[in-house]
C-alpha cells in the first residue's frame, strides 16, 4: 500500500544515507575529479580539450564511435523486429525459460562471436579458407562494418526478448480485434508498435552502450581508432594519471549519459520495472504455434550458427588451412582447465564481492522503493537505471587516476576497484530483481509472527530469509554474469595478468593462435554455464509460482 | 473470553487523520462487526488493537489491562496481548507447510512436541483441512488459505479473535459457508471475536452487534443488527446496509406529497423534522399495484431475476428500484412491461429530514 505522508522508519534513512554515500564516494567524487582534471590544462599549459580537438585522429575516432553504436543498435533492431512482430502476430506467448535465454547477450561478451566468426570466416581455415579466391568474407577485413555486425548479431536475441516481452501480454487481444474485423496494419501501428517501443528503446540503448563501452570486440578486429581502445591505449602507453585518457574518458560518459537519457524518456515502465509476472501459457492454435516454434528455432539456429565457429575450435585437434578440422578432441578443455582455474578463481572473488555488494545495496534500495511515494520511487529508479550510462572503460579510468594521483593508493594492485567498478555497473540490474525478491514479503508476514511471538532474529532468520532467499539467489546471479563479461574495466583495472578474471585471460588465448582452442573451450564451458543457470532459474521460478502458470479455482485443489 | 474496551482513540498519518476521539466497547463473548467502506481505518483500528501500530491518543484495554496508552506510550507487545489475527490478505507464510504455519505459533510459544502436534491437527480438523497438512500454501485455493490463517490464529487458544476482511477473496458459495462456520466456531469456543468488512450482508449475518464506521472514521450507528437494518439513524446507514430507494417529499398543508401527489405513508415523520423531507426504503418494501392507491409512475425498465422481478420505476422524476417475488407477480397479475403505468404504495419507509439527492439515471 503506497500512502503519502507515511512516517519512515529509521532504517529507510540508513539505506538512503548508504546508497547515497556509496554513489558519492565510489561514483560522484571520482568522476568530479575527472571532470576538473581534464577540463583543466596540462603541464605544457594547455587544455586538454583544445588538443583533442586539434588533433582529427580524436574526431574521427568520436565518429566511428558514434556510427558503430548507432550502426549495432539500428541493425539489432532491424534484424529484432520481423520475427517480433511475427511472433506477435502468430500470438504466441514464449515460455518463461525462451525469454529467458534471450537475456544471454548479458551474459556473455561479443569478442567471442567475433573470434567465432573469424575463426569461421577468416582465411584460416573453414568457410573462409574454403571460399578464399572467390569471396572474402573475413569479419576482419570489414572494418566498421564488420563491428557492427557483430554487435548487431549478437544482442539481436535480447531485443527480441525484450519486445516480445512487452508486446505478448496483449498478443491474443489483438487477435480477437482482428477477428472482429481491425486490420492487423492498424492494429500493429496502434497496439505492437506503441507496445514495443519501450522494450525495442531500452535494448537499443543497451546496445548501443555496449558497443561505445567494447574494447574485446574492437580490438579482435584489430580495429584501434574508436574512443574506447583510443582511451585503452592512452593509459598502457601514458600511464594512469594521462589526461587525454581523461578527457576521452569523458567524452565516453557524456555520449553515454546521452544516449541513455534519450532512450530513457521512452521506457518509462518497461524492464527495469520488469515484476516478474510471465505470461499465461499460450493460447494459439497448433498449426500458429508450430509456425511460432519453427520461427525460434530458425533465430536460435542461426545464432548457434555464428558461434559455431568457437564450439568447433574448441573441439578440434589441427585446424588450419582446411575446411574442417583434421582431428577433435578434448585436448583445449583439459589444458583449459589445467592452465586457466586460477582465473574462474579471479573471477568468482571479483565478480562474487560486486554481487555481493550488488544483493546488499539493491536490497536496501527496494526497501526504500517499497515505502517511497510514487514520485521519488520513479526518480531513484531512474538515477539507479541511470548508472548505465556510465561506461566501464571510463570508470576504470576514472579510478586509475584517483590511485595516479594517490587517493585511493591503498586500493591499488588489491582488485578492490575492479569489484567496486563491477558493482556499480551490476547495480541497475540487480535492482528489479532485489524488487521482485521484496515482492514476495508483504509486511503482514512480519506482523503475523510477531503476533505468534517470534523475536526479530528468528523474524529475519524463519520468515525474511526463505521468502528472500531466491530472488536475492537471482539478483546476485545476474549481477555477478554481468560483472563475469565485463571486459571494458577488468582490461583496465586487473592488478595483473596473473589475476586476471576468466573473461580476460578467455580473450588473452583466443587473441593468440596457439591460445584459440583452448580460449574457445573455456569459452564454451563459460556460455554453457550461463545456459544451464537461466534455464534452471526459469525452471525454478516455474516451480515456485505455479499459480502464475495456471490460474487457479477457489474450490479445486490439485491433485 | 475477553472484552475491550478503546477509548479516545486517535490515529494519522502525516497530516491525514484516520481516527479521531474513537471510542468503543466490546463485551466478553459477542461477535462484534465493524461495517465501513473501504479506506475508512478498519485495518489501521484492528492494527492498533493488535500493537502493531501506537495511536497519537487515547488507550485500549484488553479484558480491563491497559494494552496501550498514548499518555505514557506504554504499548504491551503484540504477542502478549493474548488475541489470533486473521490479516486481510491472509498472511500465510508461503514456504512452510499447512501444518509449519499453524504449529509456527505453539513451536514458539515453546509446546512440546507431542501437544504440539495434536493442538496442531486439532485445529486443522477444527477449520475443516484434515488430510491437507502437508501441502504449501501455493497448493491451496484461496479459501483453503484463509482457513490456514483462521486455524494458525485459534491455535494458540485466543481469548480475543480480530478478523480482517477474511471472507473478501473467497467466492459466493464459500462465503456463506466459511460465514456460518466463523459464527459457529465462536460459539463453540466462546472467544470474543472482532470482525471487520464493507460487505454489509456477512456484517449482518454474523454479528451480535455491529457498528457502522464512516469514511472519515467516525461511529455513525451501533446496535443489535435489527435496529441498525430496520432503525438506520441517517442516510449514510441506511445506505449502506444495502439497496437505498430515496423519494423527495414536501409537507404542505399537513398533506405528504410527492411532487404534486399525495402518498399513503405507513408511517408519519416525526412532528419536530420540516417540511422538506425524504422517504427512504428498501426495494423490497414497496408495494405495487396495478391501480388503486399509491402514487402513479411509470415502468422503466423490467428483468426477470428467477426468483424476483425487478421493476426500474419513475415516479415524478425520480427513480425507484422494486423486488417483487416471482410467484407473487404471477399470483398478482402484476406482470408489467416497460411504459406500464402503476401505483406505489409501502410496507415501510424511513424518514429524513432533508433533501436526499435521488437517482435519475436508468
Ligand atoms: N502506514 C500507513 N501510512 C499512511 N497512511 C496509511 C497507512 N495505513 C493506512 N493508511 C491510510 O489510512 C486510511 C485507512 O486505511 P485502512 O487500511 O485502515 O482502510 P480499510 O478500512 O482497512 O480499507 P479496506 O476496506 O480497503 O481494507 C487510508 O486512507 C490509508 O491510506
Ligand atoms: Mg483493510
Amino acid at each position: 500500500m503506497k500512502a503519502a505522508g507515511r512516517r519512515e522508519p529509521p532504517l529507510v534513512h540508513l539505506a538512503v544515507a548508504l546508497l547515497f554515500l556509496f554513489l558519492l564516494l565510489f561514483l560522484a567524487l571520482p568522476v568530479g575529479r575527472l571532470v576538473l582534471s581534464a577540463l583543466g590544462d596540462n603541464a605544457s599549459g594547455h587544455s586538454t580539450f583544445a588538443l583533442l580537438l586539434a588533433n582529427p585522429l580524436y574526431l574521427d575516432s568520436l565518429i566511428g564511435s558514434l556510427a558503430a553504436s548507432a550502426g549495432a543498435a539500428l541493425l539489432a533492431a532491424m534484424l529484432a523486429l520481423p520475427p517480433a512482430w511475427t511472433l506477435w502476430r502468430l500470438q504466441w506467448q514464449p515460455p518463461l525459460a525462451v525469454q529467458l535465454l534471450g537475456f544471454m547477450p548479458l551474459f556473455v561478451p561479443p569478442f567471442m562471436l567475433s573470434l567465432s566468426l573469424q575463426s569461421l570466416l577468416g582465411r584460416g581455415g573453414g568457410l573462409g579458407f574454403w571460399l578464399a579466391g572467390r569471396i572474402d568474407l573475413d569479419p576482419s577485413q570489414w572494418g566498421l562494418a564488420g563491428l557492427i555486425v557483430i554487435e548487431a548479431i549478437h544482442y539481436a536475441p535480447l531485443l527480441l526478448s525484450l519486445v516480445v516481452l512487452s508486446t505478448a501480454p496483449l498478443a491474443r487481444d489483438a487477435g480477437i480485434a482482428a477477428h472482429l474485423g481491425d486490420g492487423w496494419a492498424r492494429l500493429t501501428r496502434r497496439v505492437f508498435l506503441p507496445l514495443g517501443m519501450p522494450g525495442l528503446a531500452f535494448g537499443m540503448a543497451i546496445t548501443f552502450l555496449k558497443t561505445l563501452d567494447d574494447l574485446a570486440t574492437p580490438l579482435s578486429l584489430g580495429l584501434t581508432n574508436l574512443i574506447a581502445p583510443l582511451a585503452y591505449f592512452r593509459v598502457g602507453t601514458h600511464g594512469a594519471g594521462d589526461l587525454v585518457a581523461a578527457a576521452l574518458a569523458l567524452v565516453l560518459i557524456a555520449v553515454s549519459m546521452l544516449a541513455w537519457t534519450l532512450g530513457a524518456g521512452r521506457m518509462r515502465q518497461i524492464p527495469m520495472t520488469w515484476n516478474g509476472t510471465h505470461l499465461r501459457p499460450d493460447a494459439a492454435r497448433p498449426g500458429q504455434q508450430h509456425l511460432a516454434a519453427t520461427l525460434l528455432a530458425a533465430v536460435a539456429g542461426f545464432t548457434a550458427l555464428c558461434y559455431s565457429g568457437m564450439v568447433v575450435t574448441a573441439f578440434a585437434g589441427v585446424w588450419s588451412h582446411t575446411l574442417w578440422p583434421e582431428s577433435w578432441g578434448l585436448q583445449h578443455f583439459a589444458a583449459a582447465l589445467a592452465t586457466e582455474s586460477a582465473s574462474f578463481i579471479n573471477t568468482l572473488r571479483y565478480c562474487g564481492t560486486a554481487a555481493l555488494i550488488d544483493v546488499v545495496i539493491g536490497l536496501a534500495i527496494a526497501y526504500v522503493l517499497r515505502r517511497a511515494p510514487a514520485r521519488r520511487e520513479l526518480r531513484l529508479t531512474q538515477g539507479v537505471a541511470g548508472l548505465l550510462g556510465v561506461p566501464g572503460v571510463a570508470l576504470a579510468i576514472t579510478y586509475l587516476q584517483c590511485v595516479d594521483s594517490g587517493i585511493a593508493i591503498p586500493f591499488d594492485a588489491t582488485g578492490v576497484l575492479l569489484a567496486l567498478a563491477f558493482a556499480l555497473r551490476g547495480l541497475p540490474f540487480a535492482l528489479p530483481a532485489c524488487s521482485y525478491a521484496l515482492r514476495g514479503l508483504p509486511d503482514a508476514h512480519l506482523d503475523a509472527a510477531r503476533l505468534s511471538g517470534a523475536s526479530t532474529f528468528l523474524i529475519a532468520w524463519r520468515i525474511v530469509l526463505p521468502a528472500l532467499a531466491f530472488g536475492l539467489v537471482v539478483a546476485f546471479l545476474i549481477s555477478f554474469g554481468i560483472a563475469a563479461v565485463d571486459l571494458s574495466s577488468a582490461m583496465l583495472l586487473i592488478p595483473s595478468e596473473t589475476e586476471a578474471p576468466a573473461a580476460y585471460t578467455i580473450y588473452l588465448n583466443m587473441q593468440t593462435s596457439t591460445g584459440r582452442g583452448t580460449g574457445s573451450a573455456l569459452a564454451v564451458l563459460a556460455i554453457a554455464a550461463v545456459a544451464i543457470v537461466l534455464t534452471a532459474t526459469a525452471a525454478l521460478i516455474a516451480r515456485r509460482d505455479p499459480g502464475a502458470a495456471a490460474p487457479r479455482s477457489e474450490h479445486g485443489a490439485p491433485p | 473470553m475477553a472484552n475491550i474496551q478503546i477509548d479516545h482513540l486517535g490515529k494519522r498519518y502525516g497530516d491525514k487523520t484516520v481516527l479521531a476521539d474513537f471510542s468503543l466497547d466490546l463485551t466478553d463473548g459477542e461477535c462484534f462487526t465493524l461495517l465501513g467502506p473501504s479506506g475508512c481505518g478498519k485495518t489501521v483500528l484492528l492494527r492498533l488493537i493488535a500493537g502493531f501500530e501506537k495511536p497519537e491518543s487515547g488507550t485500549i484495554r484488553i479484558d480491563g489491562q491497559v494494552v496501550t496508552d498514548a499518555g505514557d506510550g506504554s504499548s504491551v507487545s503484540p504477542d502478549r496481548r493474548g488475541l489470533g489475527m486473521v490479516f486481510q490478505d491472509y498472511a500465510v507464510w508461503p514456504h512452510m507447510s499447512v501444518f509449519d504455519n499453524i504449529a509456527y505459533p505453539l513451536k514458539l510459544a515453546g509446546i512440546e512436541i507431542s501437544a504440539r502436534r495434536e493442538r496442531t491437527l486439532r485445529a486443522i480438523e477444527l477449520v475443516g483441512l484434515a488430510g491437507l497438512d502437508a501441502r504449501l500454501p501455493s497448493q491451496l485455493s484461496g479459501g483453503q488459505q484463509q482457513r490456514v490463517a483462521l486455524a494458525r490464529a485459534l491455535v494458540s487458544e485466543p481469548r480475543l479473535l480480530l478478523l480482517d476482511e477474511p471472507l473478501n477473496n473467497l467466492d459466493a458459495n464459500l462465503r456463506e459457508e466459511m460465514r456460518f462456520e466463523i459464527k459457529a466456531l465462536q460459539q463453540k469456543l466462546g472467544i470474543t471475536i472482532l470482525y471487520v468488512t464493507h460487505d454489509q450482508e456477512i456484517a449482518l449475518a454474523i454479528a451480535d452487534r455491529i457498528a457502522v464506521m464512516d469514511e472519515n472514521g467516525r461511529l455513525r450507528q451501533l446496535g443489535t443488527p435489527e435496529e441498525v437494518y430496520e432503525r438506520p439513524v441517517d442516510d449514510f446507514v441506511f445506505r449502506f446496509l444495502g439497496i437505498a430507494n430515496f423519494l423527495p417529499v414536501s409537507r404542505r398543508d399537513g398533506a405528504l406529497c410527492v411532487g404534486d401527489q399525495a402518498g399513503d405513508w405507513p408511517s408519519l415523520p416525526p412532528a419536530h423534522y420540516g417540511d422538506t423531507l425524504t422517504a427512504g426504503f428498501r426495494p423490497g418494501d414497496v408495494q405495487l399495484s396495478r391501480d388503486g392507491a399509491g402514487l402513479t409512475g411509470t415502468i422503466r425498465r423490467a428483468s426477470f431475476l428467477g426468483a424476483q422481478f425487478d421493476y426500474l420505476i419513475d415516479i415524478g422524476g425520480a427513480l425507484i428500484r422494486t423486488a417483487l417475488p416471482s410467484h407473487d407477480a404471477l399470483a398478482l397479475g402484476l406482470l408489467f412491461d416497460e411504459g406500464d403505468a402503476c401505483r406505489v404504495g409501502f410496507h415501510s419507509v424511513q424518514w429524513f429530514d432533508r433533501a436526499i439527492p435521488t437517482s435519475d439515471k436508468v
